[in-house]
């Protein structure tokens, strides 16, 4: 189908120029291993707030290029082969996985460093799938809205983080949770499923809409 | 035009003129600040100094009078009935009491100690209460002496409460007035921020200047009010909860919406070409719409706040606020969201008039 | 007489402030901290003048282009 062949291109692309994607791994293990280096002991509180601080980055510097090597010329002819839309989920569902990929390597990475009980299981999976959803949703949606502006990366940090703070403090509060052993993480789940389900109903319908431009 | 209309900016100015005449003007009802000792112990005769704000028990000093409740009656149906009158009350000046109790033995209560409530009662003032402040100790148990010791002969008569003055707090005192001024400009700013979305959708569905430059004019004035609305709420917040900034969510909140609409205003800078930076912009105003939602309507039911409505309400409760309080505060909101509405439509139209002459031609 | 009337206004104003210790010395918490109040209008207008302020620069940018296209 069309939507597998355009997540295909994505990965080609990546796969082709892996510059970027070998620059975000290192990214990740470097910031592990001075997390490592600098902090003694840490609280599950001190492990989740480092956690979520660079997922956060990984956030940014990931998305921040999901529309980079477009340019106007190369929207309009796209758009007359494909709908923006599917463009737009295809390069949602890349940038998911994307996502998913970096927090389980980051979630391994940071455990294993740093040591903490409560890290892994089927639990973390489903939170850190959900979290990635909303935030690939944002980074995407906000990727597209500053290609049009000058400076880019800087514009895609500015005008996403705003966005991003309800979502993890949802994701903070859920990832506590499990971390210090409590029942709840389900029903405080709720907010990120909600808060993705918003991301995701304004994308499309903004979408058609923005594309004009 | 609704715009050039001068009968709803009057209206505004009106209701902001009253809301300061009724707000500044209409008195505190009388309170106790404090009173000492603030411990005592059962069967002793207890001599208490009492303090209070705007009274005047020196007018009619006979007939001031004072009474001990149980803050947790011991059965609730009994609540009304528990009340010990102190025995004399000497009225030392206006503002200052020296109460002298006669205490049962015991207390109506199967605790070694118990919380008391004081309620003093004065016709020039009404009645002003000090819930759970006194503490009674008692060495030996027996609730039923003690129900018998603290039922009052008689039920008192309290004097007429003052209906439509503003209630007294212990800390905020005067600053409850700030309520009017502080509150109504973030409720304004809400509004201006939601009409704003409203434009930014019209612009999206249907690309006219006009409903961007409505959007992009009651975005700042929003923001105006959301930057009076963090300096006054530090200012109100430095003498009450004594620090000007804490980690309050609705702080941060607040906080966090001004930050987004600052990126707004960045994300419209950056964009050169004039019908994309309309069209994207009026995206984002959307797009933040999904985010701000969850964050003033999920995050702060979930987390304790010390502003009023926390855990539940977002706005105001109904035991947050006064009656009289809520006459003054409706108004005053409307008489904010008129003014900003007021600001906006002038901003908007030096912004026409502006475009105008840039582009020499009309495109409206 | 005068000396007389000085002491006995010291001595009234040592009883008041004998008799409310919980007046505080500092200047913002006086009367029932009132002057919180009067901070908060004041910064409102502040705010609003501000706002007058920056208009008038535009519309004086604006008056000035537009005797420039008269001319």
């Amino acid at each position: 189908m069309q939507f597998m062949q355009l997540v295909r291109k994505e990965i080609l692309a990546e796969w082709r120029n892996p510059s970027q994607l070998g620059g975000l791994f290192s990214f990740l293990a470097g910031v592990c291993f001075l997390c490592y280096f600098f902090s003694g002991d840490v609280h599950p509180a001190q492990w989740n707030l480092l956690f979520w601080i660079v997922y956060l980055f990984l956030c940014f510097f990931a998305s921040a290029r999901m529309y980079e090597e477009d340019n106007i010329r190369y929207r309009i002819y796209t758009s007359q082969l494909v709908r923006p839309l599917m463009l737009f989920s295809a390069k949602l569902g890349y940038l998911w996985g994307l996502l998913l990929l970096l927090s389980g390597v980051l979630l391994t990475l940071l455990g294993a460093l740093l040591p903490v009980p409560g890290t892994g299981g089927l639990a973390w999976l489903v939170l850190l799938a959900l979290v990635s959803a909303g935030f690939a949703c944002l980074g995407c949606f906000t990727s597209l809205l500053s290609s049009y502006g000058q400076s880019r990366q800087m514009l895609v940090i500015v005008i996403s983080l705003p966005l991003c703070f309800p979502l993890l403090g949802s994701a903070y509060a859920a990832s506590l949770e499990l971390l210090t052993g409590g029942e709840a993480w389900l029903t405080k789940l709720i907010p990120v499923l909600a808060i993705d389900l918003l991301a995701l109903a304004m994308a499309t319908i903004l979408l058609p809409l923005s594309w004009k431009a | 035009m609704f715009l050039k209309k001068l009968w709803w900016k009057l209206l505004g100015a009106a209701l902001i003129l009253i809301v300061l005449n009724r707000g500044l003007l209409t008195p505190l009802k009388h309170g106790i600040v404090d009173l000492s000792p603030t411990r005592s112990q059962a069967g002793a005769t207890a001599i208490f100094e009492v303090f209070a704000y705007n009274s005047h028990y020196d007018r009619d000093p006979g007939s001031v009078r004072a009474y001990l409740r149980p803050h947790r009656p011991a059965s609730p149906h009994r609540e009304g009935d528990l009340l010990l009158a102190a025995s004399t009350v000497d009225v030392r000046s206006a503002t200052h009491l020296r109460l002298k109790f006669d205490l049962p033995a015991f207390l109506p209560d199967p605790q070694k100690l118990a919380a008391f409530t004081l309620i003093v009662d004065s016709p020039g003032d009404g009645p002003a209460v000090l819930p759970g402040k006194l503490i009674i100790g008692q060495d030996s148990i027996q609730v039923e002496e003690g129900i018998r010791a603290w039922t009052s002969r008689g039920s008192p008569e309290f004097s007429e409460w003052r209906k439509h003055w503003f209630p007294y707090r212990n800390i905020l005192v005067e600053t409850i007035r700030n309520t009017f001024f502080h509150v109504s400009l973030w409720f304004a700013m809400f509004l201006l921020l939601a009409l704003s979305v409203y434009y930014s959708f019209r612009y999206l569905r249907q690309p006219l200047v006009d409903f961007d430059l409505r959007a992009f004019a009651l975005v700042r004035t929003a923001m105006l009010f959301g930057l009076l609305g963090c300096l006054t709420g530090s200012l109100w917040a430095r003498y009450t909860w004594e620090t000007w900034w804490t980690t309050d969510i609705k702080l941060n909140m607040a906080a966090l919406t001004l930050l987004i609409y600052l990126a707004y205003w960045v994300l419209r800078l950056s964009i050169e070409d004039p019908d994309r930076r309309r069209r994207i912009s009026a995206a984002y105003n959307a797009f933040a719409l999904a985010t701000v939602i969850p964050l003033i309507f999920v995050l702060p039911r979930l987390t304790d706040s010390l502003h009023p409505g926390s855990g539940g309400n977002p706005a105001i409760g109904a035991d947050d606020m006064d009656n009289a309080l809520r006459m003054i505060f409706y108004p005053s909101v409307v008489g904010f969201m008129l003014l900003g509405l007021w600001m906006a439509s002038l901003l908007y139209r030096v912004d026409r008039v502006e475009i105008r002459l840039d582009e020499g031609e009309n495109i409206f | 007489m005068g000396t007389f009337l000085l002491t006995g206004i010291r001595a009234m104003t040592w009883l008041i402030s004998a008799t409310s210790p919980h007046e505080p010395a500092d200047f913002m918490r006086q009367t029932g901290k009132i002057y919180v109040v009067y901070g908060v209008l004041s910064l409102i207008f502040i705010g609003i003048v501000t706002f007058l302020i920056l208009l008038e620069r535009r519309i004086s940018k604006l008056e000035k282009k537009s005797d420039h296209e008269q001319s």
